[in-house]
């Protein structure tokens, strides 16, 4: 009361405030006035952590305004400690997710697994033969069998209707079954059922009070019925349900009833408080299968027989192709007939030879143990001047020094050769069937050289053969042309040759680089394909004729830009041969 | 969404299956097909800013020898007592009708539909009867299944009338 008279007082006197101001300032210095304001701000920072929890606890049950002013801050927050250290997150999250994840990835695995053998099973066993066959003649899909017959029941939907009205209250259905299988429109069969449901009880009441309709069959469905107070509970379900279902749907709407007293008692047509109903109903969508033994052996069975039979198909295949390679040799035996190309088509071997006239015919079939070739043997219709002698100066490597003639059946040889290259040309049982008069009084020995030295200029010579050979191919083909062919037997022999001398000269490397080359007609891809394929063809017949495949390589080129040249001449294969060092000195 | 169930009542040939049908799908048909049991249709519509799924139970054709089945009105928010303009005795079926249903799920909201109106020249109610009922708080609409007169605006007058009656 007394401080209430002075401050009274002294509001009615500010002349005497003043006063009072000054004698405090004066006694107490400059300090007073940032004491008291750092004094009054302690206060209150004290004052408001003493209300703040209860504070915001009052007004978070009054409405959302501290959350929605708290979120923006909060989301901030969250922002810049996920920069500032994203592994935090991680840390504190992995422990809540990750058993999560570890248990989707393991269940996506078992029903990967379990599809596979589900997949086997219905697949390649006997059973499952038979369904098909019986699917087939019932005209129905497999699938739509094979669920009929493995199914016991699916639930496929489940419909809560509320008992009087008929109003559906709330629904839910399988989402791995199509659409079609639902009801078409669950409102109007919830009232339409209710409807049935009351004509039946109106019909049967004077038999019985308890008379209800819980069981519709039709087709493979049934449609099962449980009724409560104040709900109805209808499942639509695929196959023949357990007399356990019936008891689910009882207590899944017993339970319904009880959670949805009051809404169901109060429902004045607003069924959206009905939806967490929906955790129900899914409990009710429930599927058995028969016989569900799992059968992996079933599984396992199929994969070893079916290991073991391509084991004993790659056998055959192998034996075969030994004993075909067997036969192969007997054919190059007799070093006449040169192989174009070999085709495997099972246990049969084609094999296209090329035979010079009078050389030793072919079978035109060998077998031995499964294995079987068939020979296509073509002629060369060798011209002695066309083709022979050309022929013949390349194979005895007359070079430029002597030539053959053909002269009233006589082969005449005129110029310089070499006694060895006489005496080979005398002792040729071939030519001397194609001709048994050889005129040699035209030929001139030549002196002995050193016998390295001649065999570097024979390898030379060789090589520089070999390199100028070009293999023309049919347009737009991998197919060699008829010439081409002639000219693989020749170049094969000078290969064979230039191979034997780089063994005596001990050349170091021998290696033999096939090029391929199209034509500018077609597309950059389909040339550089076409080219790899032609020199491939050349490497094939190359190998298929004793060379070393470790000798050979082949590369496409692409398009040979010449325009000079007519077409024709740029679809070719080419080889190119590189090897070590030739000295005329043995190392 | 609001869901309701209604019921249509009368007696024979009154029109009742034509005025749902006019409704729900805007069609109609000379040709007389009696309904056996029930026809259920469901029709959505809008009424004052609140959407309304109306489920229409069109109950088959009643006369005084004939017992209203109890059970297909139980739920129903609404009804509509369907008469023929051209038969007076259709509007006695009514009335009973009317008794009934009160009697069997009490006093719901309800429309008598004075069906067949366009046939203006073949008019057979008794007036008096008319003012009785209406005097009784009954509400009366003029409806033309065939040319589709008052027919939406019947449904609406019933949602409405479940409106108040709910607020109630």
């Amino acid at each position: 009361m007394e401080s209430k008279t002075r401050s009274k007082k002294s509001a009615s006197n500010p002349a005497s405030n003043d006063d009072v101001a000054r004698l405090r300032s004066l006694i107490l210095g400059k300090d007073y006035e940032r004491t008291i304001r750092e004094l009054q701000a302690a206060d209150t920072t004290q004052q408001v952590a003493d209300v703040l929890a209860e504070a915001i606890h009052l007004r978070s049950q009054r409405d959302k305004g501290v959350q929605h002013a708290l979120a923006p801050a909060i989301d901030d927050m969250l922002d810049a400690s996920i920069r500032r250290d994203p592994n935090k997150l991680v840390q504190v999250i992995t422990p809540i997710i990750g058993p999560s994840i570890r248990s989707a990835v393991r269940s996506a695995l078992a029903d990967m697994v379990e599809s596979l053998n589900r997949v086997l099973e219905r697949s390649i066993s006997p059973q499952a033969l038979w369904w098909r066959v019986q699917a087939w003649r019932a005209g129905m899909p497999f699938g739509q069998f094979v669920l009929l017959k493995t199914l016991q029941y699916r639930v496929e939907q489940v419909l809560l209707i509320q008992r009087d009205s008929g109003i559906l209250l709330h629904t839910e259905a399988r989402a791995d079954v199509d659409a079609a299988s639902h009801a078409r429109d669950p409102e109007l069969v919830s009232a339409m059922l209710t409807a049935i449901k009351s004509f039946v009880s109106d019909s049967f009441r004077s038999r019985s009070d308890d008379a209800q309709l819980n069981r519709v069959r039709f087709g493979e469905h049934q449609l099962l019925i449980e009724a409560g107070p104040q709900a109805v509970i209808a499942a639509l379900v695929l196959g023949d349900p357990p007399p356990q279902l019936a008891r689910q749907l009882q207590d899944t709407l017993d339970r319904f009833q009880r959670v949805f007293a009051r809404p169901l008692e109060q429902f004045s047509g607003d069924r959206s408080v009905f939806e967490p109903a929906s955790v129900l109903l899914q409990e009710c969508l429930t599927e058995q299968t028969r016989g569900t033994t799992q059968r992996p052996w079933l599984a396992w069975t199929v994969l070893a027989v079916l290991t073991a039979a391509v084991c004993v198909w790659g056998w055959q295949y192998w034996r075969v192709g030994q004993q075909q390679q067997v036969l192969m040799q007997q054919v190059l035996a007799s070093g006449d007939h040169v192989v174009l190309d070999t085709r495997r088509h099972g246990d049969t071997l084609h094999v296209q030879t090329l035979t010079p006239l009078g050389a030793e015919p072919l079978p035109a079939q060998l077998q031995q143990d499964g294995a079987r070739l068939v020979i296509e043997s073509r002629s060369v219709a060798m011209q002695p001047e066309d083709l022979l002698l050309p022929y013949l100066e390349r194979r005895y490597g007359f070079g430029s020094r002597a030539v053959a003639r053909w002269h009233n059946d006589t082969l005449v040889l005129e110029g310089a050769l070499s006694a060895q290259q006489l005496q080979q040309i005398q002792a040729d049982t071939w030519l001397a069937k194609l001709a048994p008069r050889i005129d040699t009084r035209a030929v001139t020995l030549l002196p002995a050289p050193d016998q390295r030295v001649q065999d570097i200029a024979t390898f030379q010579q060789r090589v520089n053969d070999i390199q100028r050979t070009r293999f023309l191919f049919e347009e737009n083909s991998a197919q060699l042309t008829d010439d081409a062919i002639r000219e693989a037997a020749a170049v094969l022999a000078q290969l064979n040759q230039l191979i034997a001398l780089a063994q005596t000269l001990d050349v170091a490397t021998l290696q033999i680089v096939i090029t391929g080359y199209a034509d500018e007609s077609g597309t950059g891809a389909v040339n550089a394909r076409l080219s790899r394929e032609r020199a491939q063809v050349i490497r094939d017949f190359l190998a298929d004729n004793r060379i070393d495949p470790q000798r050979l390589a082949s590369v496409g080129a692409g398009s040979l830009i010449a325009p000079a040249l007519p077409p024709s001449q740029r679809r070719f294969a080419a080889l190119q041969v590189i090897h070590g060092p030739l000295t005329a000195a043995t190392q | 969404m609001v869901v309701k169930k209604i019921c249509m009542m009368g007696a024979f040939a009154v029109g009742k299956t034509s005025l749902v049908r006019r409704f729900v799908h805007s069609i109609f048909s000379d040709t007389y097909q009696t309904t056996i049991g029930v026809m259920i249709s469901k029709k959505t519509l809008a009424v004052d800013s609140v959407d309304y799924q109306l489920v229409i139970w069109d109950l088959e054709g009643r006369d005084e020898f004939t017992d209203v089945r109890s059970n297909y009105l139980r739920g129903a928010a609404g009804v509509f007592f369907v008469v023929d303009v051209t038969r007076p005795h259709t509007l006695t079926v009514a009335r009973q009708l009317r008794y009934e249903v009160q009697k069997h799920v009490g006093d719901i909201p309800a429309l008598i539909l004075l069906n067949k109106s366009d046939l203006a020249d073949q008019w057979r109610l008794d007036g008096d009867v008319l003012q009785q009922l209406e005097a009784e708080g009954c509400t009366l609409i003029r409806t033309s299944a065939k040319s589709g007169d008052q027919v939406d605006a019947s449904f609406i007058a019933l949602v409405r009338a479940m409106q108040n009656a709910s607020a109630e």
